[in-house]
């Protein structure tokens, strides 16, 4: 039986599907454009959310976490440069990647969707 | 308590507002505000020898000196978890810009008439007296990947001092 859902309802399904297209566009772009801005990222990784932008960059060179947990940094909408969605972004080690502790809402690594990599 | 000691507890205490100030997004010039002031707390800390009695100097000039100093820093380099001292001091020298960028917002060091997070100063160029509450602060990108390189480098500094 064909189910039928008022106007209401769909403008929401609607809205939430464009939301979420949205945050991995707006992930998209930021991966895009940190590969471009720092020759020295091997690889960006995206943890999808309808919430906001989570996204971890592998880099050599930089500190380990010496708490052993992905605490990330945080910043806010620009609606400026059309990035609506709330970022949370952490450089890791590649030797840590899947090691970290990950904050409690992004899941597990295995859900980590490769955006991007060097050269 | 040491001098070291309390200085590294006060960057403590101030990192932690600069945390809550970042996530929920606040104001640059409050962001930048608490950046400027908790950097030179933990580079005075650590600049001072553990067993020292003296106060540290009265400047705001201190986290660019700390992180030329560390560059070489066989703690620093081996607490960081970096194993060879090239990577580790180039790690270092890209952080010096906006490092500098933000020693400068301190407002002995800004003076009248640049902008500092703080203080209203006056705009040589456009002949405007500015509020930092009310400034955009543009040049300093917080989604900038520098800005994220710093930051993250700042936090590992908070844990060593905690």
């Amino acid at each position: 039986m064909k189910k039928h859902i008022g106007k209401q309802a769909r403008e929401e399904l609607n809205g939430a599907h464009a939301k979420v297209k949205s945050v991995e566009k707006q992930a998209r772009e930021l991966a895009a454009e940190h590969l471009e801005e720092d020759d020295e990222i091997e690889a960006v990784y995206w943890f999808p959310s309808k919430k906001e932008v989570r996204l971890i960059e592998v880099q050599e060179n930089v500190p380990k976490n010496l708490d052993k947990a992905i605490h990330p940094f945080y910043f806010g909408p620009m609606p400026d440069d059309n990035h609506p969605w709330t970022t949370a972004i952490r450089i890791i080690r590649s030797d840590e990647f899947g090691k970290l502790k990950l904050p409690k809402s992004w899941g597990s690594w295995k859900s980590a969707v490769k955006l991007g990599a060097a050269g | 308590m040491t001098w070291r000691g309390a200085f590294l507890r006060q960057a403590v205490f101030e990192g932690r507002m600069w945390k809550k100030l970042n996530r929920e997004q606040s104001a640059p010039w409050a962001r930048l505000h608490f950046l400027q002031m908790l950097t030179e707390k933990l580079a005075k800390g650590f600049l001072k020898a553990e067993d020292s009695t003296e106060p540290p100097a009265h400047t705001h000039a201190q986290f660019v000196v700390f992180l030329q100093t560390i560059k070489t820093n066989a703690y620093f380099k081996r607490r960081l978890g970096f194993k060879d001292t090239k990577t580790f001091k180039a790690y270092i020298k890209s952080l010096l810009r906006l490092a500098q960028k933000i020693e400068d917002l301190a407002p002995s060091i800004a003076g009248d008439f640049s902008p500092n997070a703080e203080y209203p100063w006056f705009d040589r160029t456009t002949n405007q007296i500015h509020v930092p509450a009310e400034f955009l602060f543009d040049e300093f990108d917080f989604k900038s990947r520098q800005m994220i390189k710093l930051v993250q480098f700042i936090e590992c500094l908070l844990l060593l001092a905690e």
